[in-house]
C-alpha cells in the first residue's frame, strides 16, 4: 500500500467480516488516525472503539498509526484480539525490513 | 476438573472464531476445546492464539471445562501456543500426536516453566495426550504414566485409521483395539478417556450408537464438532434408571453395613462388596448430571439459558 506521498506503506489485516467478528486494518504511520465503520452508527460503539485503539496503540509503543475497523458485532475482546493481530503483523514486518 | 470423573461431552470450537468462542457458556457441553490446530489455517495461527489466549481471560466459561489444543511440538507453533495460553490457566492442554513419554515430559517441562513465571501452581494446568498413531496406542500407558500432569488420554481417530492406513466403517470394528487399549491405560492411572469424533454431523443415529459402544467400553467421554451432537452424546452416556436405583440403595445398604462393622452385605439377594459399591458411586457420580435422577450438580448450563 502507497501512502499520499507515493512511499510504501506497512500495512497488515486481522480479523474476518463473519458475523461477531471485526476487520481491522493497521498502517504505520506519523499520527494516529481510527477509522471506524460499524452495523449501525450507536455513538457508545465508536467511542469504545477509539478508547480501545488509543490504549493499544500506546501499549505497543506506535507514534501513529491508521486504523480502520469495519465492525460486524464484534465483542470488545473479540476487537482487542483483532487489533493486536494486525499491530504485531505490522510490526512483524517493520522488523523484517 | 481435578476431582471430576465425569466429563460426557467435549465440543471443538475453531480457535479463531469469535462467534463460536463467545457462545461456548450455552451449548451445554461439559467441557470445551478451543482448537488452534487443524481447524485454524496456517496464515491465521497468530490471530487464533491471540483470540483464544483473550478470550481465556475475558469470557466466564460457565459450567463447561476448558481445554485448548495446542498444535504439535513439531510445528513452529508449540512453544508460541503454550506462552499464549498457559498464563490463562486453562483446565488443561490438549497434546495431539503422543508418540512416547518423551513428548509429555517436553510439553511437562515448558508448561512448569510457564506456570513458575506466572506464579500459577505447578501442575494447574493438566495435559490431555491424544494418541493418533500406531505408536502411540501401544504406548499409551507409558504415556498415560509417564506425568501426574496428564489427566487424560484422547483417542485420534483420523489421524490413526491413517496411520493404520484405513477406512472408517460405520460398525468401527476397525478402532476396537485402539479403543480397548486406551481405556484400559487410561483406567489404570486413574485419567479420563475421551473417545475419537464422528464426523457426520447429519447421522446422529449413527453417533448415537458409536456413543453408546464408547460409554460400554469405558471411555468416559466423546469429542463433538458440531453442538447438535452434545444432547446425542449425554443421552448415550445416560445410566440406565434400573441401574440407578439399584445403585441408591447399595450406598443405602452400604452405609448400614459400615455402621454395623459388616464387610460384605447382599441387596436382591446378590452379594455386595467393595467393586459393586464402586460401580455404584461412579453411576450415581454420572447420573447426577441428568435432572429426571433428581440428584443434583447437573452438568452444562442449557437450563439456564
Amino acid at each position: 500500500m502507497k501512502s499520499k506521498d507515493g512511499f510504501k506503506r506497512i500495512t497488515a489485516q486481522a480479523g474476518t467480516l463473519e458475523s461477531s467478528d471485526c476487520l481491522v486494518t493497521c498502517s504505520l504511520q506519523d499520527n494516529l488516525e481510527i477509522e471506524y465503520r460499524g452495523p449501525d452508527t450507536i455513538e457508545i460503539l465508536r467511542e469504545r472503539t477509539e478508547k480501545l485503539v488509543k490504549e493499544t496503540t500506546s501499549r505497543y509503543g506506535l507514534k501513529g498509526a491508521y486504523i480502520s475497523i469495519q465492525d460486524n458485532g464484534a465483542l470488545e475482546v473479540t476487537m482487542k484480539a483483532r487489533l493486536e493481530t494486525a499491530i504485531e503483523r505490522c510490526l512483524e514486518v517493520a522488523n523484517h525490513e | 476438573m481435578n476431582d471430576v470423573t465425569v466429563c460426557r461431552s467435549a465440543l471443538y470450537i475453531p480457535g479463531n472464531n469469535p462467534g463460536m468462542i463467545q457462545h461456548c457458556p450455552y451449548f451445554g457441553a461439559d467441557s470445551v476445546i478451543l482448537d488452534l490446530e487443524d481447524a485454524v489455517a496456517i496464515s491465521e495461527k497468530d490471530a487464533a492464539r491471540k483470540l483464544v489466549s483473550s478470550f481465556l481471560e475475558a469470557l466466564d466459561f460457565g459450567k463447561s471445562v476448558v481445554v485448548v489444543r495446542i498444535n504439535g511440538a513439531d510445528t513452529p507453533y508449540f512453544e508460541k501456543d503454550l506462552l499464549a495460553v498457559v498464563p490463562q490457566a486453562p483446565e488443561a492442554i490438549r497434546l495431539p500426536k503422543c508418540e512416547s513419554p518423551k513428548d509429555i515430559l517436553f510439553a511437562d517441562e515448558l508448561i512448569t516453566k510457564i506456570e513458575t513465571a506466572h506464579a500459577i501452581p505447578e501442575g494447574t494446568v493438566k495435559i490431555h495426550a491424544m494418541i493418533e498413531s500406531a505408536l502411540g496406542v501401544e504406548r499409551a500407558f507409558d504415556i498415560a504414566s509417564c506425568s501426574s500432569r496428564v489427566e487424560a488420554l484422547t483417542l485420534g481417530g483420523q489421524d490413526l485409521l491413517a496411520d493404520y492406513g484405513i477406512q472408517k466403517t460405520q460398525a468401527g470394528h476397525e478402532l476396537f483395539y485402539p479403543r480397548a487399549r486406551v481405556v484400559s491405560a487410561a483406567k489404570a492411572n486413574g485419567l479420563l478417556a475421551f473417545d475419537t469424533v464422528w464426523t457426520d454431523t447429519t447421522d446422529l443415529d449413527g453417533l448415537k450408537k458409536e456413543s453408546k459402544l464408547a460409554c460400554e467400553l469405558g471411555f468416559t467421554g466423546k469429542a463433538a464438532i458440531h453442538p447438535s451432537q452434545i444432547d446425542v452424546i449425554h443421552e448415550a452416556f445416560k445410566p440406565d434408571p434400573k441401574e440407578v436405583h439399584k445403585a441408591k440403595r447399595i450406598m443405602a445398604s452400604a452405609e448400614r453395613a459400615l455402621s454395623e462393622g459388616k464387610g460384605a452385605f447382599a441387596v436382591d439377594g446378590r452379594m455386595v462388596d467393595a467393586p459393586v459399591i464402586k460401580r455404584a458411586q461412579h453411576l450415581l457420580e454420572l447420573a447426577k448430571f441428568y435432572p429426571e435422577f433428581n440428584l443434583g450438580d447437573q452438568g452444562g448450563v442449557k437450563d439456564h439459558v
